[in-house]
């Protein structure tokens, strides 16, 4: 698996799901303001579905862009609310010398990594803007240094990365615009992608996959205990059996095929949409 | 009974009380049923502390649910509902499902996702991968 590979699905997918958002914005404008819109290409496409009969199709589209507008305002201010919730109890669990010691021995700006005081083993990085690695004392407590070490260096590539915010977009894209299924396997597979590349990286800094594997073992042995519920939903699909796979066998060759009947049937979908909005626009 | 505002950076007691309340328990579950003349009468010996106060106190951990109180005679008698052992269980899970809760809820980039469908014959061999690793160091 590769960078490129991640950038592509990332790039394809905000292009799709950008492409009907901006027309649903558009379309909102269109109707509150009275805006006519005027463009050759809306001109034909508006007289070629006009004589096919098609005007009833409005009440669907109107209801279209209801749903994914509120839906996605209502994604946003979720995730915002949950998000600023956390970071307020992260920063009460906040355990100030090992914060201090581990940023001091990583050498981070802005002081990129914070320890909670937490008996559950966590280590993830979250934030928009500025992502924070969060490392639990019940993690530093699970793994030696070597093996902290390694998760460090996983969460730094998020980190480095801003896959917070690139995982919430995909996210949001694909919840969002549900009705195109090829948004939710990007979705998907762009987290394995990352995960992937992220435990490669700490292959890479310690030139072994002896650690982040042990890491990534023990986190598992402790997951499945009821006392460290690692519960985390949103998400069908799983990383761990590829990561797993890649650190078996690093050389082989796992590229990841795109489904051709979802590709097909998310392309029609974008299609209609797209002559759908011409055909309301003009 | 459920505390609403853990505070972490303190240790002990002081995590789900405040100073006099946790002192106060502290008495209780090291005396079983006690009045407030006897709790207060306790905590005199480390400083001077008035009747009202202590009573305040107490009668603030019954509303709370953490106390129960019963008249015997002309006194009233306190102790906690619930051992120390237990309460102290009780909290800590409270604590952790509080911010687990959150998980859920948020996109973050976490180092573990779905666990449920890990396969175990993967996870058999990354041991084995392991330990042949750790043999060869």
């Amino acid at each position: 698996m590769e960078k490129r590979q991640s950038t592509s699905i990332l790039i394809v997918s905000l292009l799709i799901s950008g492409t009907i958002f901006v027309q649903m914005v558009l379309y909102v404008i269109a109707f509150f303001a009275g805006w006519d819109m005027k463009f050759n290409l809306v001109d034909v496409c508006h007289s070629a579905l006009k004589a096919i009969g098609m005007s009833s199709l409005e009440y669907a589209l109107d209801t279209l862009v209801i749903y994914t507008l509120l839906f996605s305002l209502w994604k946003l201010g979720s995730q915002l609310i949950h998000t600023m919730n956390m970071t307020r109890k992260f920063r009460q669990y906040r355990e100030n010398k090992l914060t201090i010691e581990l940023n001091e021995q990583y050498n981070t700006k802005k002081e990129s990594i914070l320890v909670i005081s937490y008996p559950v083993p966590i280590a993830i990085t979250m934030g928009f803007i500025s992502p924070k690695i969060m490392i639990s004392t019940g993690l530093m407590n699970l793994l030696n240094d070597d093996e902290l070490d390694a998760v460090i260096y996983h969460e730094m590539y998020h980190k480095k990365n801003y896959d917070p915010l690139k995982l919430f977009l995909l996210s949001l894209c694909a919840s969002s615009m549900s009705y195109i299924p090829i948004l939710k396997w990007f979705n998907q597979k762009y987290r394995i992608i990352q995960e992937v590349l992220a435990d490669n990286l700490a292959i890479e800094k310690q030139a072994t996959s002896m650690h982040i594997g042990s890491a990534l073992l023990k986190m598992l042995k402790a997951g499945k205990l009821d006392s460290m519920p690692f519960v985390y939903a949103s998400f069908a699909d799983t990383s761990v059996n590829y990561r797993i796979e890649y650190m078996l066998n690093p050389l082989k060759d796992s590229q990841i095929k795109i489904p051709v009947n979802i590709a097909f049937k998310s392309f029609m979908i974008f299609s209609l949409i797209c002559i759908f909005f011409i055909y309301a626009l003009a | 009974m459920r505390i609403r505002k853990f505070k972490m950076h303190e240790s002990g007691l002081n995590r789900f009380f405040g100073p006099l309340e946790a002192k106060i328990m502290d008495i209780l579950w090291n005396n079983d049923e006690m009045t407030i003349k006897e709790v207060q009468h306790i905590l005199e010996k480390e400083k001077a502390m008035s009747f009202n106060t202590v009573m305040t106190v107490m009668n603030r951990l019954v509303e709370k649910g953490i106390l129960q109180k019963r008249t015997e005679g002309r006194s009233s008698m306190y102790k906690p509902i619930q051992s120390r052992i237990v309460f102290l269980d009780t909290q800590s899970k409270e604590m952790t499902n509080e911010l687990m809760d959150e998980f859920g809820n948020v996109v973050v980039s976490h180092m573990l996702d779905a666990l449920e469908d890990v396969d175990d014959e993967l996870v058999a061999k990354l041991e084995m991968k392991i330990l042949e690793l750790k043999k060869d160091r």
